[in-house]
């Protein structure tokens, strides 16, 4: 074999390569890089608002606020922890809604007071850097039945703000 | 052909190839952002259609809670011998509707959300043989920010009870009674969940629970929950038993008569409650 044929035998391998490379590249390039990623942010959505239904579903709420309502946060704490995934991070704040009296015109409003929160986000940045988050509001009406007359009856609607994100761990 | 024609041509296509496939890319990320980027309408729809039936259900047991202090006045009557039962409509839970609809729209600001509620009724049936409990209201809802018009929400809850039959049978210087009765919610759903452990509403774990008085001369008597039996026959039915020792109350022959009333008291796992009325007789 002359010098001449073996120039072109690299020659044509390293086409050859760069061809392939730049398939590889294109795939790369064309597909997705995690489908998971696409859709996450609808799916962490939709977790969350089906964390939250099935825990207004079962009654768990009532059961925690007839035991101890200061309890709220670790309890749902110790909820969430078993129905979210490892790599789920959450943030879930609980307001009680209280009516309250709009001045000057004396008109009853409602203002959303802080009750508990629960969280197992050590760093308030995990969620801002979080490429994945999806967030839930579900409303929730509680009363309680008072047997003793002198008790005043229980009529409130709290409301639960989650925030999920996916982190690596 | 040369070598450096060999390259133009291998770097023409891998450059052709590498626009191609960025456009491909930007294509796709286009489409999938159409395709994935989620909405939450369904969800918010859902939890505001479930939260107005689970606040239409607090209202009803509250009002019925509250409409039981105030039957006393209806069962001294009875006494009298001037027995009726009393329907009774209110719409005087306006405020408490007022105050979640307000919570709801604060709580959904970004959704755009619009309420806004209708013929609103709530009504006491009770001591009567069929007694019920009702409340009923119609919520539109609109999600202005998804798009969203015209949803509406039908809340109707109840709760029914209907005493089958009362009899009532000589046992030595007893009367045994038997009361059969069926216990109903909304759209025929039975109710099963009273038992022997809740008589009384003893049992405070559970919002369910019954209790049954009968009327001796002037007093109202409950019996104690080990003199009661109830049992419980699907779809709803129940069967009372319990002894009633024979009172000074004597007819014209000299032979004692029997001639009471009864009272029930349901209340279902929810904390909705309602009273009816039976009448026993023996001669």
């Amino acid at each position: 074999m002359n010098n001449k044929a073996l120039l072109r035998m690299i020659e044509a391998v390293l086409a050859a390569i760069v061809i392939l490379l730049a398939f590889t590249v294109s795939y790369h390039y064309a597909t997705p890089p995690n489908p998971f990623t696409i859709r996450a942010k609808g799916d962490l959505e939709k977790i969350a608002y089906d964390v939250l239904h099935r825990l207004a579903e079962e009654r768990a709420l009532d059961e925690i606020l007839k035991k101890n309502p200061t309890l709220l946060g670790d309890e749902f704490a110790a909820a969430l922890r078993t129905l979210l995934p490892k790599n789920i991070v959450y943030n879930l704040t609980i307001y009680k809604a209280e009516i309250i009296t709009i001045m000057p015109h004396n008109v009853e409003g409602v203002k959303l007071e802080k009750l508990a929160d629960a969280t197992n986000i050590e760093d308030p940045d995990t969620i801002v850097r979080a490429s994945e988050v999806g967030k839930a509001v579900l409303t929730y009406t509680y009363s309680q039945l008072k047997e003793n007359p002198q008790l005043e009856e229980e009529f409130y609607t709290l409301v639960l703000h989650l925030t999920i994100a996916r982190v690596e761990r | 052909m040369n070598g450096k024609a060999q390259f133009i041509i291998v770097a023409a296509l891998l450059i052709g190839i590498m626009v191609t496939s960025l456009a491909v890319s930007i294509y796709l990320t286009a489409t999938q952002y159409q395709e994935f980027r989620y909405q939450a309408s369904k969800e918010i729809i859902i939890n505001i259609d479930k939260d107005f039936k689970r606040a239409l259900t607090r209202i009803l047991a509250l009002a019925t809670h509250n409409y039981n202090k105030s039957i006393s006045s209806s069962l001294e009557e009875i006494l009298k011998g001037s027995a009726t039962g009393k329907c009774e409509e209110t719409a005087d839970f306006n405020e408490k509707l007022s105050y979640w609809c307000q919570t709801l729209l604060q709580s959904y600001l970004d959704a755009g959300l619009q309420l806004s509620y209708r013929r609103n009724l709530l009504k006491y049936c009770w001591l009567y043989n069929e007694s019920s409990s009702t409340i009923y209201s119609e919520l539109e809802v609109n999600l202005t920010s998804y798009g969203l018009y015209g949803f509406v929400s039908e809340g109707r809850i109840q709760l029914n009870v209907t005493i089958d039959s009362v009899s009532a049978e000589r046992k030595g210087g007893n009367i045994n009674i038997t009361l059969t009765f069926h216990v109903e919610r909304e759209y025929g759903e039975p109710i099963s969940s009273l038992s022997k452990d809740n008589y009384n509403f003893t049992d405070q774990d559970t919002l369910a629970g019954w209790a049954i008085s009968y009327n001796k001369t002037t007093n109202w008597i409950r019996p104690e929950p080990e003199e009661v039996n109830i049992t419980y026959s699907a779809g709803g039915k129940y069967a009372i038993t319990f002894e009633v020792p024979i009172g000074e109350d004597k007819g014209k022959s000299g032979q004692q008569k029997l001639n009471f009333y009864l009272v029930l008291w349901v209340r279902d796992e929810r904390g909705i409650l309602v009273v009816a009325l039976a009448n026993a007789r023996k001669e």
